[in-house]
């Protein structure tokens, strides 16, 4: 880590209307900002910490940050439902970062969670965002399999796959046919992972098996068509948590959006097939996500 | 130097002797002819007693022949499925296999596999037979074909299942870099791109290094072991038809799935489609990735049937695209499913 980002700059709890709806929102300040560049408010998805965009040093946020990016970690909190992410939290951490930096705002997103972002960008965000980078980040809702389905079932206890008892789940939903650094292989999962509470995993679980998560106004699909925004859409060939066929058809779902993908695989040159965590914290990952991340931020206009 | 081209065949053809194998026995050939007029080579099994569904085409993909479908004793889709008591056909695409080569013939691209082979096949099945409706099992390209042959009528499918069959590939992935490359090609190959050749000449090579670029693109060496992948190269592949590359490569590079002559939409078409389709897709396939299969199986107006393969679903490694018919536990992982949606769907079980 840079020094400027090692200067994470806590804003710290914000408590907005009931501890339910806290937000912990992270800056990593650059040492060496680049002029007139757009803020990056990053969001963490299902089940994750704010540790899978900067875990010890790894990570989106301070690869950007060391090359002049002002990066936001916004962590959403476990027991945050659907209404409240896209009504309070979201739109809150847009306000705090536009306060601190004045300007525009891209958002880094990641699976289902960041899929619920994306669908903010086109209502309560509407108008605020300049652009999204999505890592495979669905727009097409469905249980893609039985263990996901299970952990969910299970009361989303993510937190707990760190256990003896939660190997083999941790195994197939983030760490099979990852190429992962030592330190993340062997920490992450108990420090980036969090347990949802039993009704948000519930409501996860039944947006899945709906096809759509239930928003406020208008309907998941409305949001999308609204978007007017350039998005790059990462795959990863191998991410079992959100697969890449529920992220393509984003073009249709969006077609003022311009949407640029980037699929990863061996064939192409790709250190691996990525998978849900090595996408964002896959040893390969600052050659074949960050940096084209970061030039295709370069290219915004 | 027009002389040396022969000698470099006939030695390329001797790299990949040791791993000629024949087909697993029970299989009759037969013959159809398309309203066009090339002759195509099918492949007849009936099982033992009564078939207990309707009869079941077998179709490869690209640059391949029947033979993907029934490589060897052990190692067999169409063996395995007579031997789950429904008769199977096979059928060599025009230009592959024993079916008729372009010689003096006018160049074809992909709609003739749609428009004049499927409808020659299962015409002839159907003669044969007696059966009023033929089942279709399709691999990659044959899949392809199968859903615009269904996307413009259909005639005589009563149900199908596609493998690794894409209908959009520009998502930024091998086939979309791959394909523009293989414009180069036409120039240099006389109207065809020689993968027969450049396979017998590698077969001893191949699966043998540990990143070889063509099993990295077509297989997942965890499902498919390397002797059953070399007599895979030296039994199944056939030369590619720079047309039908051309129109691939037109309609996949810009998403769009429809005619040369640009008059049809298939992907549109496929919306009118009421032939039950189970699609499969594997889940480290690169060729057919999920997301470009998937297009297809939304495209499709129903009843539909989607199913990956891979660890996260109860497999023991991911399927890559060849693995989907050649892997060495499919028979386990995959096929029932096959069997399964197909009676299932059928009209006589």
């Amino acid at each position: 880590m840079t020094r400027g980002a090692l200067a994470w700059l806590a804003l710290g709890a914000c408590l907005l209307a009931s501890p339910a709806r806290a937000q912990s929102l992270q800056r990593h300040v650059p040492a060496h900002p680049r002029a007139h560049a757009p803020a990056v408010l990053l969001v963490s998805g299902l089940g994750m910490g704010r540790e899978a965009w900067a875990f010890h040093g790894e990570g989106l946020a301070p690869f950007l940050s060391s090359r002049g990016w002002d990066v936001f970690v916004l962590e959403l909190p476990a027991n945050a439902r659907f209404r409240d992410q896209v009504e309070v939290i979201l739109p809150a951490a847009v306000d705090t970062v536009q306060s601190l930096h004045a300007g525009r705002v891209v958002l880094g997103l990641h699976g289902h969670g960041g899929a619920v972002a994306l669908a903010a960008c086109g209502h309560e965000l509407l108008g605020r965002v300049a652009g999204v980078v999505g890592l495979d980040t669905p727009v097409e809702w469905e249980l893609p399999n039985a263990v996901l389905g299970g952990v969910l079932a299970a009361g989303g206890r993510f937190g707990a796959l760190a256990g003896e008892e939660g190997r083999a789940t941790l195994g197939l939903l983030f760490t099979h046919g990852a190429w992962l650094g030592s330190t993340v292989r062997e920490r992450f999962a108990a420090e980036g992972l969090r347990d949802l509470s039993p009704a948000v995993a519930d409501e996860w679980l039944s947006a899945l098996h709906a096809g759509a998560p239930p928003l406020p106004g208008p309907p998941f699909a409305e949001r999308l068509a609204r978007l007017d925004i350039p998005i790059l859409a990462v795959l990863g060939a191998r991410d079992t948590v959100a697969h890449p066929e529920h992220v393509t058809p984003l073009r249709e779902r969006a077609p003022r959006a311009r949407v640029t993908f980037r699929e990863l695989n061996r064939f192409q040159g790709a250190a691996e097939d990525y998978t849900h965590l090595s996408l964002l914290l896959g040893a390969g990952a600052p050659r074949d996500v960050f940096h084209p991340v970061a030039a295709w931020l370069e290219r915004l206009p | 130097m027009r002389w040396l081209l022969p000698w470099c065949v006939v030695l390329a053809a001797g790299c990949g002797l040791p791993w000629i194998v024949p087909r697993a026995p029970g299989a009759v050939p037969e013959r159809a002819v398309a309203r066009d007029g090339y002759v195509l080579s099918l492949s007849r099994r009936v099982p033992r007693g009564t078939p207990t569904g309707r009869p079941v085409l077998l179709v490869h993909g690209i640059g391949a022949n029947d033979r993907n479908m029934d490589l060897h004793e052990g190692t067999s889709l169409a063996a395995w499925l007579t031997a789950q008591g429904l008769e199977t056909w096979t059928l060599s695409l025009r230009g592959t296999g024993d079916s008729e080569r372009r010689g003096s013939r006018p160049p074809y691209a992909f709609d003739a596999f749609w428009r004049e082979d499927y409808p020659a096949a299962i015409a002839r099945i159907r003669e044969v037979t007696g059966a009023g409706q033929v089942d279709v099992v399709a691999h990659s390209l044959g899949g392809m074909a199968l859903y615009a042959y269904l996307s413009q009528g259909g005639e005589g499918v009563g149900a199908a299942v596609t493998l690794g069959s894409p209908t959009r590939l520009d998502f930024g992935g091998a086939v979309s870099a791959l394909l523009p490359r293989l414009r180069g090609v036409y120039p240099f190959a006389g109207g065809s791109i020689p993968v027969w050749a450049l396979a017998q000449a590698t077969v001893p090579l191949q699966g043998e290094l540990p990143s070889d670029p063509f099993m990295v693109l077509t297989a997942n060496p965890q499902n498919v072991p390397r002797e059953t992948w070399k007599r895979l190269l030296a039994n199944g592949l056939a030369d590619i038809e720079s047309d039908v590359v051309l129109q691939l490569a037109d309609v996949l590079e810009h998403g769009r799935f429809g005619s040369a002559d640009g008059t049809l939409d298939f992907r549109a078409d496929m919306a009118r489609v009421r032939t039950p389709v189970l699609v499969v897709a594997g889940k480290l396939d690169r060729l057919g990735t999920p997301a470009s299969v998937r297009d297809g199986y939304r495209a499709l107006g129903g009843p539909k049937a989607w199913r990956l393969f891979g660890v996260e679903t109860g497999t023991r490694a991911d399927y890559g695209h060849m693995d989907l018919i050649v892997g060495e536990r499919a028979e386990r992982e995959v096929w029932p499913h096959v069997v399964e949606f197909l009676r299932r769907h059928g009209d006589s079980v």
